[in-house]
């Protein structure tokens, strides 16, 4: 039994520790804060989102096919929260089971385990249909009425009949029964257990065409003689015993398939809240077919900033135009950071099928994405830092796939300015000529001239905003890069202003 | 039929003698033979002792013992051991090996279990495997490309035996009992602690049952909860009463097993036994062979030329130590393999080098390969070709001994006299470091003695030593020395011979460490 919600044709799966790429981009983005606001507090619900956002790109159909069961969430909140309790309900329950080696080794305390927990399993099931049946008529999305349909198809009532009928018998109210062969060593071997008899009428009814019997019984007192029997029994039990448990598994896989998946979205209503809450906008945005089409965003925030309550934030505008590099270049404390993060987090929310931050926001969708950001905690070690970068860089390329993206955030600073920008030139030209994707923040004036004079690079050159007395209006907008950085500014301004009181 | 017919006297062709010696005379030897005294000196302890451990049940250490006289009986060996080098006869001779284990272990639970009818099963079940083993190698042999003496006249003798009507009929009896045991179905039903036992009544397999009612959830992945019910090979209590049971739905069957086992008590036939131990020489010195050479190390046939003094063996190696850096990690370290060579001139070969170089580990692998070949067994190294010898004397200085003084002096005399005593023109002699509780003079003068003697006696001598001065110019005298690195003095190569007597700035250079550079990046981002 499917659940497909976040993709029409498999599972999602979580993979449990992210690559170094993966713990880059958490850090340098400030997933952690959006992951929160979107967990609402549990821990399963952090972990799908985080899984999902860090996943390599997928189609745009696959964007499309969760927008629909996304704005089918937005229209039927209540429904899916409570289709995500359901799950969560089964699987607290069966988690009360725990294995360990007393189950795994006693067949008849396998199938005891079973019984109970297929029981409550059923009951669960049995809410999930009701539940679904009552909102099915409002879902307008594949994802959902599908998994409706396999609810239909799959939960009859039959199928709950048998069930009951199932976990009736195998309580061997009338003896259990197996077939047997001789085998190795003339042990009796090849039980296959035979369907029990239902009451003890019919059972006595078959037992008079059956020719002879012959019959002994273990003395009470006689342990050994009913561990040996019990040996026996748990021998006949062993393959109905493992195969209700395989049922209980795979019952506890669809559970957990649909905690995860309905998982996501109950955390994308979770961001939802927390944006309307902090009375800002969001949108659905438009994923583009070609990775040349117009890439363009009017009204980008960053959310981290927004659920950090730092009151209302600064938006911005930008147009890609059909340029390849993106070179974002200003003052110091200008918002160029935040602006590439923006970006970057607009990108993640838009592939994993989530609303974005923005009034409006159109972009390609890129394989992968990676993030190479100034690292500041060991600034101590000058030497060993552009060592770090360039093996943190060294990684990057070796995942990188055509169509990847990478959002540079004042990279090879960490060797004076003239080496710096020689050894970022070549990485920018190589990666842009090898059909990648890049963003760029710095302050090497030498890069950013240099890259002009790279033939067939064409970047485009944001500017962060400063004002003629000095101050920052934390706006990107077009504008060539000037030959120096605002560090003065700053300067003065930590230095030589009065203190407020 | 008659009695005569049924128990006739059909054996394995005791006119064929044995896959491992050419000479009765050798195969007596064998029996109790005293464990050659350069075995501790030359490591031969361990590697044997590795080899013979793969098998313990067949007791191999006699045969790799007793090294061979006669190269005719050389000759012998080496061409088993080409033939099993075959992957089809190797296979056949692999399966022949576990099955006849298998006849063994059946064998000895049919002594060891207490009830009569599980006795029975596993005595039938061991005819069973023995008729499969004979017939199986048998039909493996027929069509396999072998070429020596040894392999094809046991082939021709199993052949023989396969197809007499005692062995056949041992078999067919012995399908027919298990045919008709197979056959037998029976239901059995636990209720608390009684047990009963009916003719078998086909009702729906339930297992099935409940699965068809869940596999809608079925994933592809899943986990086993099948019980593994451990020591399933001998019965209990419980069990036997529910075999006497059905012992009872089947009288007749159950009366022609007793009466079969009865009737076949000795039904192994001693050359097929006797062959049976005998090829594991080969298999277990093939599987350790086989375990070294896949850390890259060469294995060759040695070459044996008789009456001529000529030493040329390429890329040889010390086996234990190869065997004991495998067995310690997981990757080892390389071992070295070295080239020693004599001219027919050349009679002792002078080994001298800076220590922990490699001269004795050097030393130790010559005396393996003469040793080693006098088995008729392949030898570590790319190439052999030796002097057939007669027997390999060594005299190692040994670290718990190191003591000094007149004591170790005269036990030292006392061992080297000894060799001198035994040993011939056809011997081996290896001497390691001898003489090192003395005097530097004393050494000297006692190594010139010893040298003088041995080479009077015409035995090829390989002597390690750190007296530089043996080495000075006799025509007979061969000299090689353990090489160290000319750039680093300090490390050592393992390498024994014949004595011969940028304008790029920091950050550039590091991202070229990086391969970051822009053409390194092309390529690498080349798909």
């Amino acid at each position: 039994m499917n659940v497909h919600l976040l993709f029409p044709d498999r599972d999602f799966t979580v993979d449990p520790s992210p690559a170094q790429r993966g713990r880059d981009v958490m850090d340098d983005l400030g997933l952690h804060k959006l992951l929160q606001a979107m967990a609402g507090g549990n821990p399963l619900l952090y972990e799908v989102a985080r899984a999902v956002l860090l996943s390599d790109g997928p189609d745009i159909a696959v964007i499309r096919y969760r927008q629909a069961v996304l704005e089918d969430a937005l229209q039927n909140p209540e429904c899916l929260r409570t289709m995500f309790q359901i799950a969560e309900r089964a699987l607290v329950g069966e988690r009360h089971w725990l294995f360990g080696s007393f189950w795994s080794q006693r067949p008849s305390a396998l199938l005891h385990r079973g019984i109970d927990v297929m029981e409550a399993f059923a009951r669960e099931l049995m809410r999930l249909k009701a539940t679904v049946d009552e909102s099915r008529h409002a879902f307008r999305s594949e994802g959902l009425r599908t998994l409706a349909a396999v609810l239909d198809d799959e939960l009859s009532p039959a199928f709950f009949e048998h069930v009951r009928e199932h976990l009736r018998l195998l309580q061997f109210t009338e003896g259990t029964t197996v077939s047997a062969r001789l085998g190795p060593g003339m042990r009796p071997t090849e039980f296959v257990l035979r369907r029990p008899a239902k009451s003890r009428r019919s059972w006595r009814g078959l037992r008079s065409s059956r020719g002879p019997a012959f019959t002994f019984t273990i003395n009470e007192r006689d342990e050994s003689g009913a561990q040996a029997v019990a040996g026996l029994y748990n021998r006949g039990i062993n393959q109905v015993a493992d195969v209700l448990t395989q049922a209980t598994d795979h019952v506890k896989s669809f559970f957990t398939r649909l905690e995860r998946e309905l998982g996501f979205y109950v955390a994308c209503l979770n961001l939802c809240e927390h944006l309307q809450t902090a009375g800002t906008v969001w949108t659905l945005p438009t994923p583009l077919d070609h990775p040349q089409s117009d890439w363009r965003a009017e009204g980008l925030y960053d959310p981290v900033l927004t659920l950090a309550g730092r009151g209302p934030v600064v938006d911005n505008d930008f147009q890609m135009d059909g340029h390849d590099v993106l070179v974002i270049t200003g003052a110091n404390q200008g918002g160029k950071s935040t602006f590439l993060r923006s970006i970057g987090l607009a990108q993640l929310m838009m592939q994993a099928g989530m609303v974005v931050c923005a009034r409006r926001y159109e972009g390609p969708a890129f394989p992968r994405l990676f993030t190479h950001f100034r690292r500041e905690e060991d600034a101590a070690l000058e030497r060993g830092k552009l060592d770090e970068e360039l093996a943190r860089m060294s990684q990057i390329v070796d995942h990188l796939q055509p169509g990847s993206m990478v959002l540079f955030n004042e990279a090879f600073a960490s060797t004076n300015e003239r080496e710096g920008a020689e050894v970022a030139l070549q990485i920018l030209t190589a990666l842009v000529e090898s059909g990648i994707r890049v963003l760029v923040v710095t302050h090497l004036y030498a890069l950013t001239r240099r890259l002009q004079g790279v033939p067939n690079l064409h970047p485009l050159f944001l500017r962060a905003e400063r004002t003629e007395d000095g101050r920052r209006t934390f706006k990107i907008l077009p504008g060539a890069p000037l030959s120096t950085s605002f560090g003065p500014d700053l300067f003065r301004e930590v230095f030589y202003q009065e203190p407020r009181s | 039929m008659t009695r005569e017919e049924l128990h006739g006297d059909v054996r394995l062709d005791p006119a064929w003698p044995s896959i491992l010696f050419e000479r009765d005379e050798d195969a007596d030897r064998s029996v109790n033979p005293a464990r050659p005294t350069h075995f501790e000196d030359l490591h031969l302890d361990q590697v044997i002792g590795t080899i013979v451990a793969s098998r313990p049940e067949h007791h191999l250490e006699p045969f790799f013992e007793t090294p061979l006289r006669y190269t005719a009986g050389i000759a012998y060996r080496q061409a088993v051991f080409r033939d099993c080098e075959n992957p089809v006869v190797r296979q056949a001779l692999d399966t022949w090996s576990a099955h006849m284990r298998a006849v063994r272990g059946r064998l000895e639970d049919v002594r060891a279990l207490p009830y009569r009818y599980e006795q029975d099963a596993w005595f039938l079940d061991a005819v069973s495997l023995y008729g499969e083993a004979v017939t199986a190698l048998r039909a493996a042999l027929d069509g396999a490309p072998i070429r020596s003496d040894g392999l094809v006249g046991f082939a021709r003798a199993l052949g023989r035996y396969a197809d007499s009507s005692r062995f056949r009929l041992l078999r067919e009896e012995a399908q027919t009992v298990r045919a008709a045991l197979a056959t037998i179905r029976y239901s059995l039903t636990i209720k608390g602690l009684k047990l009963t036992v009916r003719p078998f009544e086909d009702r729906p397999d339930y297992t099935a049952a409940v699965a068809a009612t869940f596999s809608k959830f079925r994933q592809e992945d899943q986990n086993s909860y099948l019980v593994r019910f451990a020591d399933a090979r001998t019965m209990n209590r419980v069990e036997a009463e529910v075999v006497a049971l059905v012992a009872k739905l089947f009288p007749d069957v159950f009366g022609r097993l007793t009466a079969f086992s009865d009737r076949h008590r000795d039904f192994l036939d001693p050359g097929v036994t006797r062959f049976d131990r005998e090829i594991q020489f080969y298999l277990a010195y093939l599987d350790y062979r086989d375990r070294i050479r896949h850390g890259g190390l060469p294995f060759c046939y040695p070459e044996l030329v008789a009456g001529e003094s000529r030493v040329d063996v390429r890329r040889t190696f010390d086996l234990a130590l190869a065997e004991k850096r495998m067995s310690e990690t997981a990757d080892p370290a390389p071992v070295v393999p070295n080239d020693f060579r004599l001219t027919p001139l050349e009679q002792i070969a002078i080994i001298t080098g800076p220590n922990q170089g490699g001269k004795t580990t050097l030393a130790r692998a010559i005396g393996q390969v003469f040793y080693l070949a006098s088995l008729g067994c392949p030898v570590p190294g790319e190439s052999a070709v030796i002097p057939a010898i007669d027997g390999v004397f060594t005299h190692f200085e040994r670290a718990e001994s190191a003591g000094s003084g007149r004591g170790q002096l005269k036990d030292d005399l006392i061992r080297l006299r000894s060799i001198l005593d035994h040993a011939t023109a056809s011997s081996v002699v290896i001497l390691n470091e001898v003489f090192t509780s003395t005097t530097f003079d004393d050494a000297l003068y006692l190594s010139s003695e010893m040298l003088m003697r041995l080479q009077g006696l015409g035995a090829l001598v390989v002597l390690v030593t750190f007296l530089v001065e043996l080495q000075a110019g006799d025509p007979k005298r061969a000299s090689f020395v353990a090489l160290v690195d000319p750039h680093d003095p300090t490390r050592r190569t393992y390498r024994i011979i014949r004595n011969p007597g940028d304008g790029l700035s920091y950050a550039a250079t590091l991202a070229e460490r990086h391969r970051l550079t822009y053409p390194q990046l092309r390529e690498r981002l080349t798909p």
